[in-house]
C-alpha cells in the first residue's frame, strides 16, 4: 500500500496550538474507524483529498480491509480488478471527475476503465481505423477499446477508440523490448511474449465484466436519484404538514408545496427548526396569496352566478319596456349594474345568506333612472367653473368640454375602435360606456372590468377653446353645435414645421375642428398650434380631397357605427354594423321597406360619429404657408 | 461517593452510579474495590470532566448499552442524534476534539458513539475545499500532486 503514496511528500506538518478537528488524523485508530465508517465513500473520498494528514489516515493499511473493502460490500459493489487495491477501487468507483482535466460528473467508460470528459475523449480518443501505421498491430489486444464515442458515454457504436496514453504506453513498453532484440538480447522475446499475453488477458477480462460493471454503476445511479426522490418527497411532506400545523388548508398549502417548489429540490428530508423557520420566512407569503387568490375566486364565482340571476331579470324587464335602441344603449351595461351599491351589497352577501332579488327587481327602472341622471350630473360637475360663465350653456355641450378614457381604460367606446380618443356632448357621453381592469382582481390574476367614467381633460379643452376662439366663437358660449355647423378646417403648424425642416413641398392634414383635437391628442399633447383654412384656395383643394376620398365621401360604406333602432341585437348580435346591413336586417326582421333614419328606423352610433371626420390630406409648398 | 483526579490536579466527587456510565472506571471500582484514594484521570482536565460529568448525569438511571461492537463490523449506521444529544454536543471543534478522546480513554461507549457521528454529520456530503474550511486546514497539495491523485484511480496506473 505503501507505493500508493510514494509520490506525495506526507512529511508531517508543523505542530499546531489548537486542538481543533484538524488533529482528527491523530485520534486513536478505532476512534477514526468509528467515525470514517459513519461516511460514505464520497465523503472518504473527499476527505481523502483535502490535506494530506487526513489522506494519510485514510490509506493506512490497517485501514485497507476494514474500512475501504467495508464500504465496497456495504455499497454492493463487484471485486476490484487484478492491479487495483480496494481503496484504488472504490476511488474509482465513487469518484465522478475527469480522469485527466477533473470535469466533474463524468460517466465511468469499465472498458477502459476510465472516467473521461467529451472535450478530453474528443482531444485524446484514437479510433481503431487511425491506429498509427509505425506501431506494431499486434500491440493492438493489449490496449483496452471502448465501442463508446467520444461524443456520447451512453450508445455503444460499431466503432472502437482507445485512449492516447494508454497507447503510448504500450507502445512505449513494445519499443523497450524491440531496442533489447536489437541488441541482441535472447529473453526479449519471451519477454515481450509474456507481457503481450497478460495484458491481453487483463484487457479482454475487463472487457468481459465491463458490462456487468455498467450495471451496478447504473443500478448505484438510480438508487441514488431514487433516494434523492424519496429524500425530496419526504421534504415535502415535513413542509407541508409544519403549514397544516399552522391552520393553512391543505388545497392552499398542497398548491404551493410541491415537486416543483425551488426552496425544497435541496436539502435534508428531516426539517430542522433552523430550516423551517428559514422555508416558512419564504413560503409562507406564497401559501397565504394562494389562500387569498382561492378565497377570492370562489367570491367572484358567486358573484358571477348572482349577477347571471339578476341580469336575466333585468333583460326580461328590459324587453318589456320595448324600448328603441336609442335609449338602450344609454341604459345600465351589467358592470355598471354591478358597482352600483344596492347591487355590490347582494353579491357580496355572505355565501350563505339567502337572497332576495325582489326587492332590486321592483326598483329597476328608479336604478336606470339614477344610473343616467347620476353619469350626466357626474360629467356636469367634472368641467371646470373656469371654464363656464353665466351664458354658458348646458356644461355637456359647450365645445370646450372634451372627454377622454382615463389612462387605464384601453379605448373609449367599447368593442373594436381604436378611435376616437375622445368624447364630448351628452348624445355621445349617454352611450360611452367605459371600462376598466379592477385592481384587487388584477393583483389577484384575475380580469374583472369595471365601469369609470371619462375624465374632463383640460388640455385637450384648451386645445378647444383656440380653435373656438380662431373661428371668431366665444369659449364660454360656442357649443359643439356652433362649432359643427361652421365646418371650418385646421392646418396644424406644428406638424408643418417640423416637416418642412425637411422639404418644401409637404403632404399636410386638414383637420375638423373635433379631429384637430384628437390630433392635438395624439401627437402634440404638449405644446401644439393650429390654423383655420381660410384662403378659398386652400379649401377647395381641401373639399376636393375630400370628395375624392372615398371613405370620407362614402362612410356609410366602410363604417361599422349604425343599429337597428327596432331591436336591440340587429344583424351583430348588438354590436355597431355597416348601414347596408341595418337597412337589410329591418327589411327581413321588421317587414320595413324603405328603412330611414329620419323615421327612427336605424341610428347611428354616437361613440362612432367622429370616424366620419377622418383628416383628408392635401399637397402642399411652403410658400403657401405664413408660419410666422 | 467516586473521588476522580484530573490532568490539572482538580479533584472530582462522583456518585459512584454516575460515573459507572465509563467502563474505565467501572472496572476498576469492581478490580479496586472502595478505596478513598482518587482515581487519576490523567489524560482529561477538569473542564472536559465537567462536561462528561454532564452527560452521565443526563443519563443517570438508564441502563448501560451492551457490550462493545466490534469496530471491524461497519454497515450502513443512522446518523440521527437525540435533541438532548444535539445540544449538548453543541460546541467549539476544540471540545468536541476533547470529549471524543475522554469518551474513548473513559470508554463512555453511547457519548464516543455521539461523538463520532456529530463529526461524521459534520463531514458527510462536503466537498474537499468545504471540509478544509470547516477544519480550518490548508490544502497541502502541489497540483501535481492533485493531478496525480485524480489519475490514480485509473487502470492503466495500475499496471
Amino acid at each position: 500500500m505503501e507505493d500508493y503514496l510514494d509520490y506525495l511528500d506526507l512529511r508531517p506538518n508543523p505542530p499546531r496550538r489548537r486542538r481543533d478537528l484538524s488533529l482528527l488524523p491523530e485520534m486513536p485508530l478505532d476512534v477514526l474507524l468509528e467515525i470514517f465508517s459513519l461516511l460514505e465513500p464520497k465523503d472518504l473520498l473527499n476527505m481523502a483529498r483535502s490535506c494530506k494528514d487526513f489522506r494519510q489516515a485514510l490509506v493506512k493499511p490497517s485501514m485497507m480491509h476494514v474500512l475501504w473493502r467495508a464500504k465496497r460490500i456495504e455499497s454492493g459493489a463487484p471485486e476490484p480488478p487484478e492491479g487495483f487495491s480496494e481503496a484504488k477501487w472504490v476511488a474509482f468507483l465513487f469518484n465522478t471527475f475527469c480522469y485527466s482535466c477533473a470535469t466533474p460528473n463524468v460517466r465511468t467508460d469499465f472498458y477502459i476503465v476510465k472516467r473521461l470528459c467529451v472535450s478530453c475523449k474528443k482531444q485524446g480518443y484514437v479510433q481503431a481505423e487511425n491506429f498509427p501505421d509505425n506501431y506494431d498491430t499486434a500491440m493492438l489486444t493489449c490496449i483496452p477499446w471502448t465501442s463508446y464515442a467520444p461524443t456520447s458515454s451512453k450508445e455503444e457504436t460499431e466503432d472502437f477508440y482507445a485512449w492516447t496514453d494508454d497507447i503510448e504506453e504500450v507502445a512505449t513498453i513494445w519499443a523497450t523490448f524491440e531496442e533489447r532484440m536489437l541488441a541482441g538480447d535472447a529473453q526479449a522475446i519471451t519477454d515481450r511474449n509474456t507481457f503481450e499475453r497478460e495484458r491481453s488477458a487483463a484487457v479482454q477480462h475487463m472487457r468481459e465484466v465491463a458490462p456487468e460493471y455498467r450495471v451496478w454503476a447504473d443500478t448505484l445511479e438510480d438508487q441514488k436519484l431514487n433516494n434523492k426522490n424519496h429524500v425530496r418527497e419526504a421534504r415535502i411532506l415535513a413542509v407541508r404538514q409544519c403549514f397544516y400545523e399552522l391552520g393553512y388548508d391543505q388545497v392552499d398549502v398542497d398548491g404551493v408545496i410541491d415537486w416543483e417548489t425551488p426552496e425544497l429540490k435541496t436539502g435534508k428530508g428531516k426539517i430542522t427548526d433552523r430550516v423551517w423557520r428559514n422555508l416558512r420566512a419564504k413560503l409562507e407569503p406564497q401559501v397565504v396569496r394562494a389562500a387569498e387568490v382561492r378565497h377570492y375566486e370562489l367570491k367572484l364565482d358567486l358573484k358571477l352566478q348572482r349577477m347571471f340571476d339578476l341580469m336575466t331579470a333585468w333583460n326580461i324587464w328590459l324587453e318589456t319596456l320595448n324600448l328603441p335602441t336609442s335609449e338602450l344603449l344609454k341604459y345600465p351595461k351589467q358592470r355598471d349594474l354591478w358597482y352600483l351599491p344596492a347591487v355590490s351589497a347582494l353579491l357580496d352577501a355572505p355565501v350563505d345568506a339567502a337572497i332576495d332579488y325582489l326587492p332590486i327587481v321592483a326598483d329597476f327602472s328608479n336604478i336606470a333612472r339614477n344610473f343616467i341622471f347620476t353619469k350626466r350630473e357626474e360629467l356636469r360637475r367634472s368641467v371646470p367653473i373656469a371654464n363656464l360663465a353665466e351664458a354658458s350653456p348646458d356644461a355637456l355641450e359647450l365645445a370646450t368640454s372634451i372627454f377622454s378614457a382615463p389612462s387605464s381604460t384601453s379605448h373609449l367606446g367599447g368593442g373594436d375602435l381604436s378611435y376616437p380618443k375622445i368624447a364630448l356632448g351628452w348624445k355621445m357621453l349617454s352611450v360611452c360606456h367605459l371600462l376598466k381592469n379592477e385592481e384587487e382582481a388584477q393583483e389577484m390574476g384575475f380580469s374583472v372590468e369595471q365601469p369609470v367614467l371619462p375624465i374632463f381633460d383640460e388640455k385637450l379643452s384648451a386645445v378647444a377653446a383656440t380653435l373656438v376662439t380662431d373661428v371668431g366663437l366665444n369659449r364660454y358660449t360656442a357649443t359643439i353645435a356652433d362649432m359643427d355647423a361652421l365646418d371650418e378646417r385646421f392646418l396644424c403648424l406644428t406638424c408643418i414645421r417640423t416637416k418642412l425642416r425637411y422639404s418644401g413641398k409637404i403632404f399636410v392634414g386638414a383637420y375638423t375642428w373635433k379631429n384637430a383635437v384628437v390630433h392635438s391628442r395624439e401627437h402634440h399633447r404638449e405644446t401644439i398650434k393650429f390654423e383655420r383654412i381660410t384662403s378659398e384656395r386652400l379649401r377647395q383643394r381641401v373639399d376636393r380631397s375630400e370628395e375624392i376620398d372615398e371613405e370620407r365621401s362614402d362612410p356609410d360604406r366602410y363604417q361599422s357605427a349604425f343599429h337597428c333602432n327596432h331591436c336591440f341585437f340587429g344583424p351583430r348580435n348588438g354590436r355597431p354594423a355597416l348601414k347596408e346591413e341595418v337597412k337589410e336586417h329591418i327589411r327581413t326582421e321588421h317587414n320595413i321597406e324603405d328603412p330611414s333614419a329620419r323615421k327612427g328606423d336605424y341610428i347611428l352610433n354616437e361613440v362612432r360619429r367622429q370616424n366620419f371626420e377622418k383628416p383628408s390630406y392635401i399637397h402642399m409648398r411652403e410658400e403657401e404657408f405664413d408660419l410666422d | 461517593m467516586v473521588l476522580l483526579l484530573t490532568s490539572d490536579n482538580e479533584m472530582f466527587s462522583v456518585a459512584e452510579d454516575v460515573i459507572k456510565r465509563s467502563a474505565y472506571i467501572k472496572n476498576m471500582l469492581e478490580d479496586v474495590g472502595e478505596s478513598d484514594l482518587p482515581i487519576p484521570l490523567p489524560n482529561v482536565e477538569s473542564n472536559v470532566l465537567v462536561k462528561i460529568l454532564e452527560y452521565c448525569e443526563h443519563y443517570r438511571g438508564e441502563p448501560l448499552p451492551a457490550s462493545d461492537v466490534d469496530p471491524a463490523e461497519i454497515g450502513d449506521r443512522s446518523l440521527d442524534i437525540a435533541d438532548w444529544d444535539q445540544k449538548y454536543m453543541a460546541v467549539d471543534q476544540e471540545m468536541l476534539f476533547e470529549i471524543i478522546l475522554a469518551a474513548n480513554y473513559l470508554d463512555i461507549k453511547s457519548l464516543l458513539d455521539v461523538g463520532c457521528k456529530t463529526v461524521a454529520k459534520m463531514m458527510k456530503g462536503k466537498s474537499s475545499e468545504e471540509i478544509r474550511t470547516l477544519f480550518n486546514i490548508a490544502n497541502d497539495f502541489t497540483p501535481e500532486e492533485e493531478a496525480q491523485i485524480r489519475k490514480e484511480n485509473a487502470w492503466a496506473e495500475c499496471r
